[in-house]
Order: structure tokens, then C-alpha cells, then sequence
């Protein structure tokens, strides 16, 4: 019995000896604001300055990181210059509840898959808003285990162990009144996950960025920057801290490389503008040799007020990148079109083609009518040819009949 | 002299290797078709991510 005693006292003084557990803390000593950064940069042992640059760009690239900064200025507890959270600065669990929750609310409403449901936005956001959310949510959750797995928090299993290890009611006691100074791991999860929501937002928005630049046609300058990081990581290899900045270059250069990648290889451009475009040209030297070119919006092409003859052929070609174009012609004119789209859906005169790789190809035959030949491509979105005033055709969708009126004054007009 | 990290340079070298892949597509020097050039962006990410693994598995 007495053994016992004497070799569990060892154990007792070396569980005593055990470091203490790394704590999220705000830094007291590396400070700009309230020290998140610095201790942030403590806690995941990475270079603060890298976390204040990770900050910076989720503010600028959709405002994450301002909201991530003061949560976790809220929510972590000061440093007292020991490696321990100062005393009496723990707020409230309520408070911490009202702040996550209040956090929730803010996200911007497509995140919920509300608010771009109307005139030509995007409808899958109405799908995929929710699972977004659940998406980053998973994702904050899995970068917690995984950095537990790799260091950081005790959870309750690991403290019933030590609880078991100590050896005197006092020991025990002192455990668990050190233990409750720490701030609740609930809360540093949040933090955790409102941190990897505004990394997830900010690397998203680099991503749409890299592939709104290559699909406007700046892809070149994204190719750059690729190239100049990859020489950055090449050049890493020769200076003792390659292994801790190389990770971080890659993840930039995927970043940007991918999206550009994709587009390119999916040969989505969209040049000329955003918004609303209304062209009605009046003559016929008022229509571009080149024909109309536009990025992302809505492009209305009324021809009704042109001077149609009998026999006269006017050709035209028109690009679209993203959203809705409405061509509109007089009821007597013959359209032979050929028209083109990644994905979406095209209505001309009558004719449907939806989904992918959209075509219509007319080889309507040459009449009497007036007759216009269109080269229509758009990317994404919905291309309407018709005979109905473009107002009317923006405000409600074509319902089947009026799709069988076109139709029949589509062949009545080419059969002339 | 420092040896250089090889795992680092592989993967720069990759990177820039994409890089290039974009920069000769987007410029028209080479015109692969829309498949090939995403199997050629997703084989250099992917050879890259791989050897940034092999390397810190060496660490």
C-alpha cells in the first residue's frame, strides 16, 4: 500500500509538470488593434502578419473579415502576459449566443438563398444558398478537429483522464478552477469557424475574380500572377523558411490558376459591359459591321422601326456573355438564324432549344420576304427572337400559345 | 551552400508550368481543346499539391 503511495507521487508531480494546453488568446504583447492577429498567429504558430494580410483581403473581398476581427475581439480573452486569460474579461455565454446569432443574420441574403431570385439573376442561388451555409459551417467544423487532432484543445475525455491521474482531492480541485478560467470551447470554436468562413469568402471571391478576369478577356494578366508565384515558390527552396510559406503560395496560386483554368477551358467570355443594353437602329447604316457585343445584363435589339423590302436580306451578328437578349423584328420578316449558347435556353420565333450546348440552325428558304439572317451566340442565359414588342416579352415569360403564334407567322412570312 | 528544399522547387516549377499553360492558351499561341486544357490545369495542380504532400510528409 505504501508502494502505491510512493509510485503514484510521481505521477501526481509529473501530471502537476504537464505544459499547460495552448490557448486561443488575444496577444497582449503583439498588437495592432486588439491583438486577434497576434494571437491568432501564437496559437496557429504561423507569422501574425500573415493573419493581419488574411484578415485585410477577406474585409476588402466581401467585408468577412471586419466581422471575423471584432467576433473574435469579442469572444477570445485577453492575454495577461502569462500565457493565461486575464481575469474578470470572460464574456457572458448569452452574450456569446446574441453575438453568433446576430453574426447569422448578417451573412448576406444570397448565402440563405434569398434576394436574387428576380429579373435575370442568378435562380440556382435559391438552391444552393442553403447549402452554402452548411457547406462553410462544415468546413469551420472540420478545421477545429483537424487542428485539435494536430495540437490544441483538451476535450472532455482527455480532462476525465487527467482528472483520473490526479491523485489528491486538492490537485482535482485546483485542475478544475484553472480549467474554468479558460474560455469555453464553444466559444473558440465559433471563432475557429468565423475565421474559416471569411478565409473560405475570401478565397471564393479571388476565385470569381480570377474568372471574371480571364472570361473579359484579361486571363493573360491572371496567367502572370500565376507564373510570378509559382517563381516565388521556386525561389522559397533556397531560404530556410520554405516549408512554412511555400503551403500558403500554392493555396494563392490554386486559387487563382483553376477558376482562370476552367474558364478558359470551358471558353466562357464575356466582353463589352454590364447592365442594359437597348439598340434600335432606324437604318440600316445604323447597324454595326461588326454587330453587337456585350458582357453581362440585359441586351435588347429592337429592328421593328427599320425599313424592311421585300427581297432584302440584313444580316447581323450578336454576342451575349451572360443574361438575357431580345431580338426584336417586324411579323412580315423571315429569320434565319443560327444561334448558339453554352447554357440556358433559346427561343427563336417559335423554335426551343434549352439546357446545354444550345443550337438552332434555320436554313429557311429564300422568299419574297424580307429576311434577316442572325448569327446569335450567348454563353448564359436566355436569348428570345421575336416579333412581339421586347417590353412585353421582359415581363412575362412566352406562354406555349404565343410560342405557336410565332411559329405559324414565322413559316407564313418565310413561305412568301 | 544551403541545399534547396526539392519539394519547394517542384513545386514552383509546376506552378509556373501552369502559369505558362494559361498564358500561351490565353494569347493563342497554342489552342488546346476545352477538355485537354483542363485535364493539363487540374494534372499541374494536382502534381503539385503532390509533391507540397511528399514534402511534408519529409519534414
Amino acid at each position: 500500500m505504501a508502494e502505491n503511495e510512493k509510485g503514484k507521487q510521481p505521477e501526481a508531480e509529473s501530471a502537476a509538470e504537464k505544459p499547460r494546453p495552448r490557448r486561443l488568446l488575444r496577444s497582449s504583447g503583439d498588437r495592432m488593434l486588439w491583438g486577434v492577429a497576434g494571437g491568432l498567429g501564437e496559437y496557429l504558430r504561423i507569422d501574425p502578419t500573415l493573419v493581419r494580410l488574411g484578415f485585410a483581403a477577406a474585409t476588402i473581398f466581401g467585408g468577412f473579415g471586419v466581422i471575423a476581427y471584432l467576433v473574435m475581439a469579442v469572444v477570445v480573452p485577453e492575454d495577461d502576459g502569462t500565457g493565461k486569460p486575464r481575469e474578470g474579461r470572460r464574456p457572458p455565454t448569452w452574450a456569446i449566443v446574441l453575438l453568433a446569432l446576430a453574426v447569422l443574420v448578417a451573412l448576406p441574403g444570397p448565402l440563405w438563398g434569398w434576394g436574387w431570385h428576380h429579373d435575370g439573376g442568378w435562380p440556382w442561388w435559391g438552391f444552393f444558398g442553403p447549402l452554402w451555409l452548411i457547406f462553410l459551417i462544415v468546413a469551420g467544423f472540420l478545421v477545429v478537429r483537424a487542428m485539435r487532432r494536430g495540437r490544441p484543445f483538451r476535450g472532455r475525455r482527455e480532462a476525465a483522464q487527467d482528472s483520473a491521474d490526479a491523485t489528491t482531492t486538492q490537485a482535482a480541485t485546483a485542475e478544475t478552477s484553472e480549467r474554468g478560467d479558460e474560455p469555453p470551447r464553444a466559444v473558440r470554436a465559433i471563432a475557429l469557424i468565423v475565421l474559416a468562413l471569411a478565409a473560405i469568402c475570401a478565397a471564393a471571391t479571388v476565385a470569381a475574380c480570377a474568372a471574371w478576369a480571364t472570361a473579359t478577356g484579361n486571363g493573360e494578366v491572371v496567367a502572370g500572377v500565376v507564373i510570378a508565384i509559382g517563381v516565388a515558390i521556386a525561389a522559397t527552396a533556397f531560404i530556410a523558411d520554405a516549408r512554412r510559406i511555400a503551403p500558403w503560395l500554392l493555396a494563392a496560386a490554386l486559387v487563382l490558376g483553376l477558376p482562370a483554368g476552367a474558364m478558359a477551358a470551358a471558353d466562357i467570355r464575356f466582353d463589352g459591359g454590364i447592365g442594359d443594353r437597348e439598340y434600335r437602329p432606324a437604318a440600316l447604316t445604323d447597324l454595326p459591321a461588326d454587330g453587337y457585343d456585350f458582357g453581362v445584363g440585359q441586351m435588347i435589339v429592337d429592328l421593328r422601326d427599320l425599313h424592311w423590302t421585300d427581297g432584302q436580306t440584313v444580316s447581323l451578328s450578336s454576342e451575349l456573355g451572360i443574361g438575357q437578349m431580345i431580338v426584336s423584328v417586324p411579323p412580315n420578316v423571315c429569320v434565319d438564324a443560327d444561334a448558339t449558347g453554352k447554357a440556358g435556353e433559346l427561343l427563336v420565333r417559335g423554335e426551343t432549344s434549352d439546357g446545354v450546348d444550345l443550337e438552332i440552325d434555320q436554313s429557311q428558304p429564300q422568299g419574297k420576304a424580307p429576311r434577316l439572317d442572325l448569327d446569335a451566340q450567348i454563353q448564359l442565359g436566355q436569348l428570345t427572337v421575336t416579333d412581339r414588342d421586347p417590353i412585353a416579352v421582359e415581363e412575362h415569360d412566352v406562354s406555349d400559345e404565343e410560342r405557336a403564334e410565332e411559329l405559324n407567322s414565322e413559316r407564313e412570312a418565310c413561305s412568301r | 551552400m544551403r541545399r534547396p528544399d526539392l519539394s519547394a522547387l517542384a513545386v514552383g516549377l509546376t506552378i509556373v508550368f501552369l502559369g505558362v499553360l494559361l498564358l500561351l492558351q490565353e494569347n493563342g499561341s497554342i489552342d488546346l481543346e476545352g477538355g485537354w486544357l483542363l485535364a493539363g490545369v487540374t494534372a499541374c495542380a494536382g502534381g503539385a499539391l503532390l509533391a507540397s504532400g511528399l514534402g511534408a510528409r519529409d519534414t
